[in-house]
């Protein structure tokens, strides 16, 4: 009994060169580009992947889950300071172990975080998260024991790759975290265009139709909710070891929504949108800060508005549609 | 300034232990801290609901038109020594104002996109909070009253800042005064009906747009009004906005949303648990918050008195 | 066998009952037409049968199994689909992505991670014979949002034809069509086999008299009459109620 041949879609060939085509010239900038730039640029995009991650990590609840989420920090600052603590307290040098750990404390309390925040509806739910975020953060800052409270949890190295005599400079930390993004979105990616990733989308789309046809919505978003946190996770350890420091603000709402502004900027819906919206945010951050010390939070307020106003679907998926738009128009 | 505390017991504290003073006196003292607080948290959240209410919208830069507010009030009697009431009336009016460009400008504009709506409002969050850095700085200011105020009542043996009674009787007023809104005005009576019902509601000739926007003036304006009262405890500070903010949606958790009296019973066992949380256990005065707000998002998901989705 | 056992059902908002001591058995294979005037209580029976609210007294058996407190997505796995008298559809994705999901819809495969869905040629082939009754194969990467009525309404059908249900509740498969499309509706039910029991709601007369087996008749939440096409035409109840005033108005002129 022969399997059934894979679907070939209508679209054909063209389509694919519209997706592949951007996502190549980035990838090329990315590996070859940015390496011959000034460190503090390799820097900035070495946190732009980061925060890339993260954001689409978000996106995964937001964009396809239907679940909005006021505390999705809680889990890239647990892993944060957890490979933090790992490497600070316990001497474990090992850049695995502590991704490991990390992501593994991560996904712990989202599985926990998923449960209560799950129960209710609506707003309701919404606020739980934000609750929930915000206890972690009152955590980080009591436990002073284990998370050295306000002042936070310096003096974080990248630990050791395990070669032998292999330093870590800024450049091949880019390197890492360039591989580590190439393999989420790889993941992500498929995981959308999955059987799971499609019943998310329906379920975002028409929560009832999708009972009455025998989905089990809860079970659903619970799984969402803990591969989300487990991405956040990857995303927390990589800046516990890029910024060398761990504040309890890493976990509290201002970050939740400082990663939101970046998914829906972007694009939320979309694997590549979150990626374009944390550019687009930290790059804005950056060199406002710079500019004006003290006036570019007024700034990336603005941004964030007007694209809410007036490109709703996001800054990354006007690019796409554009670009589509001038292939389309090319070819025939 | 350290995000998340409130320094609101400056006062009692010293006064609490000069001399030997029987338990029932603390209690009560306590009991007096957490009703004037839990007064302050109550006007802050029945604005918040009110407009969550009729919109639908979970205006998060609620806290920083609370914080503007204060600002406007000390601008006007402290900086220019202008009556304190005065300060406070013209903290709800710049905050309601406030309102009126969002809802002009750009939630008409998103009519009916309500998770656009909030996620405008995150964006106005950092906007005025920045501009209100830029017009007064990143200082403190120290709490501020009408002269008629300042002074402490003697309360069986101990001295008690007058400033909470006032604050307490002003909670009491408006609460009634909102209550009586709610439940025996025709205008309540359409805003109930709004919100549970909008297509009903407007099928039977209720100008729903204009409640609308009269409610979030309104919520607005009750929000920069507490901001000035409040300021009478707290003061003004810039991280203020989102501090106040969690506040909100602590009282919303616990309570629930859509009613006065849900609002009363959020801030009633917040202000309780905050007063007698910093006198127990001072450390871990907001841990206690937090843990109350999952404790009832696990039993009741939709606060004590709320309504069920 | 009977495939269905209402006993008892009453359904209550508030005040108002909107089902009140509704009993009836649906034999396997059965056409069961449900009609009876606006607010009769229909939809809300569907309701209750498929799911989406729970019944305020009375019992639901599904062969013989009680599944009165069952959440709708548990029923929907045993084997008994609906259609939604408004359109209940994806209106933002393709009405192919709405037919696979329908699909995949009672099966563990739902949750399968990690291999793109387009690997899962079957559930393709599947589509292409579920969407080819009509011309939504050819539409099939098109939004629904962007179909017309009809259209949305054929699609309506198919989804709850996907997983190959064992009890069909179809509410109001014809609203809002032409004869033409309330025709290729019709077709569509004839074709069904007899493993498959279907319930409909219709005000569509021809379609109840023409397609069903049995009929209920209901009105302000009371089965009023039961009986074949031909019984109930001749039953003067429900002429009564559906005729009403006009009746009375006659006997009144002609007396």
């Amino acid at each position: 009994m022969g399997r059934a041949p894979a679907y070939r879609s209508k679209r054909g060939r063209l389509h694919k060169l519209i997706e592949i085509v951007p996502h190549l010239v980035i990838a090329l900038l990315l590996l070859f580009l940015v390496p011959l730039q000034p460190t503090y640029i390799q820097s900035l995009a070495t946190k732009i992947l980061i925060f890339a991650i993260f954001a689409m990590s978000l996106d995964l609840l937001i964009g396809y889950a239907g679940i909005m989420s006021l505390g999705h920090a809680a889990f890239f600052g647990t892993a944060g300071y957890a490979a933090g603590i790992l490497v600070v307290r316990y001497g474990v040098d090992n850049v695995w172990l502590g991704l490991g750990f990390g992501i593994l404390l991560a996904t712990l309390v989202a599985a926990v975080f998923g449960i209560i925040a799950l129960q209710a509806r609506g707003i309701y739910s919404i606020l739980i998260t934000f609750a929930l975020g915000q206890l972690l953060y009152s955590f980080a800052t009591k436990w002073r024991s284990v998370t050295n409270g306000d002042y936070g949890l310096w003096g974080i190295p990248i630990p050791a790759l395990g070669l032998s005599s292999f330093e870590w400079n800024g450049t091949c930390y880019y390197y890492f975290v360039f591989l580590t993004f190439l393999v989420c979105y790889f993941c992500l990616y498929r995981l959308v265009k999955s059987p799971f990733g499609k019943s998310l989308q329906g379920i975002r789309e028409g929560e009832s139709r999708m009972r009455a046809l025998g989905y089990n919505i809860w079970l659903f978003k619970y799984v969402a909710f803990i591969i989300a946190g487990m991405f956040a996770g990857a995303a927390g350890v990589l800046y516990a070891y890029h910024s060398g420091i761990m504040t309890p603000g890493d976990l509290a709402v201002a970050n939740s929504g400082f990663v939101m502004l970046m998914a829906i900027a972007g694009g939320v819906g979309t694997i590549y949108g979150p990626v374009i919206g944390a550019a687009l945010i930290i790059t804005i951050q950056y060199y406002a800060s710079i500019l004006t010390p003290n006036r570019w939070p007024l700034i990336l307020g603005g941004v964030f508005v007007l694209t809410i106003m007036y490109a709703r679907a996001g800054v990354g998926v006007y690019f796409f549609k554009l670009w589509k738009r001038v292939l389309e128009g090319w070819k025939f | 300034m350290p995000v998340g505390k409130l320094h609101l017991n400056r006062h009692t504290k010293s006064d609490l232990f000069a001399g030997v003073e029987p338990l029932v006196n603390i209690f009560l003292l306590n009991l007096l801290n957490a009703i004037s607080y839990g007064a302050i948290l109550f006007l802050l959240a029945s604005g918040f609901s009110l407009i969550f209410g009729v919109m639908g919208v979970l205006n998060l830069s609620h806290g920083a038109l609370y914080m503007v507010g204060a600002y406007v009030g000390w601008t006007i009697a402290v900086a220019n020594g202008i009556s304190f009431w005065l300060g406070a009336l013209a903290g709800g009016l710049v905050a309601g104002l406030i309102s009126l460009v969002m809802e002009a400008g750009f939630f008409r504009r998103l009519y009916k996109q309500l998770n656009e709506q909030m996620l405008l409002t995150f964006g106005f969050v950092y906007i005025i909070d920045n501009l209100a850095r830029w017009i007064w700085g990143p200082s403190y200011r120290p709490p501020f009253t009408s002269p008629a105020l300042s002074g402490s009542f003697d309360i069986l043996g101990s001295k008690y800042p007058t400033v909470r009674i006032a604050i307490i009787f002003i909670g009491m007023v408006i609460a009634l005064g909102l209550w009586w809104l709610q439940d025996k005005t025709r205008a309540g009576a359409m805003i109930r009906a709004g919100m549970d019902d909008k297509e009903t509601a407007m099928a039977l000739g209720i100008n729903l747009p204009l409640v609308s926007t009269v409610a979030f003036f309104v919520g607005s304006f009750i929000a920069g009004f507490a901001g000035v009262i409040g300021a009478q405890v707290m003061g003004v500070y810039p991280e203020m906005s989102m501090t106040v903010m969690l506040l909100v949606l602590a009282v919303i958790i616990i309570g629930g949303v859509g009613s006065v009296q849900g609002t009363l019973v959020g801030a009633g066992i917040l202000g309780a648990i905050d007063a007698f949380g910093k006198a127990l256990f001072p450390d871990y005065a907001m841990f206690t918050v937090y843990l109350a707000m999952i404790i009832v998002l696990i039993i009741k998901p939709s606060g004590i008195l709320g309504r069920q989705i | 066998m009977e495939v269905l056992r209402v006993e008892g059902v009453s359904k209550r908002f508030g005040g108002v009952y909107s089902l009140q001591d509704v009993s009836f058995g649906v034999s396997v294979g059965e056409r069961l037409a449900i009609i009876g005037p606006n607010g009769a209580g229909k939809t809300t029976l569907f309701n209750v049968l498929a799911g989406q609210l729970s019944a305020t007294d009375g019992r639901v058996y599904f062969f013989g199994q009680e599944i009165t407190r069952l959440p709708p997505h548990r029923r929907a796995r045993l084997g008994i689909a609906r259609s939604f008298q408004i359109s209940n559809l994806f209106f933002n994705l393709s009405v192919l992505d709405n037919t696979l999901l329908a699909i995949q819809g009672r099966r563990a495969r739902s949750f399968q991670m990690f291999r793109t869905i387009e690997t899962y040629g079957d559930m393709f082939e599947k589509a292409e014979r579920l969407l080819s009754t009509t011309d939504l194969w050819e539409k099939r990467d098109d939004l629904v949002r962007n179909m017309s009525h009809g259209e949305q309404r054929n699609l309506e059908i198919i989804l709850s034809l996907a997983s190959q249900p064992k009890v069909l509740l179809l509410d109001e498969p014809t609203a809002g069509l032409t004869e033409g499309e309330s025709a290729n509706i019709f077709k569509i039910l004839s074709g069904l086999g007899l493993e498959t029991t279907v319930l409909f709601v219709a005000h569509d007369m021809d379609l109840v008299l023409n397609a069903a087996d049995r009929i209920i008749v209901l009105h302000y939440g009371h089965i009023i009459a039961e009986g074949t096409p031909k019984e109930i035409q001749a039953d003067p109840k429900v002429k009564e109620v559906y005729m009403g005033i006009k009746q009375l108005a006659y006997d009144a002129a002609t007396h």
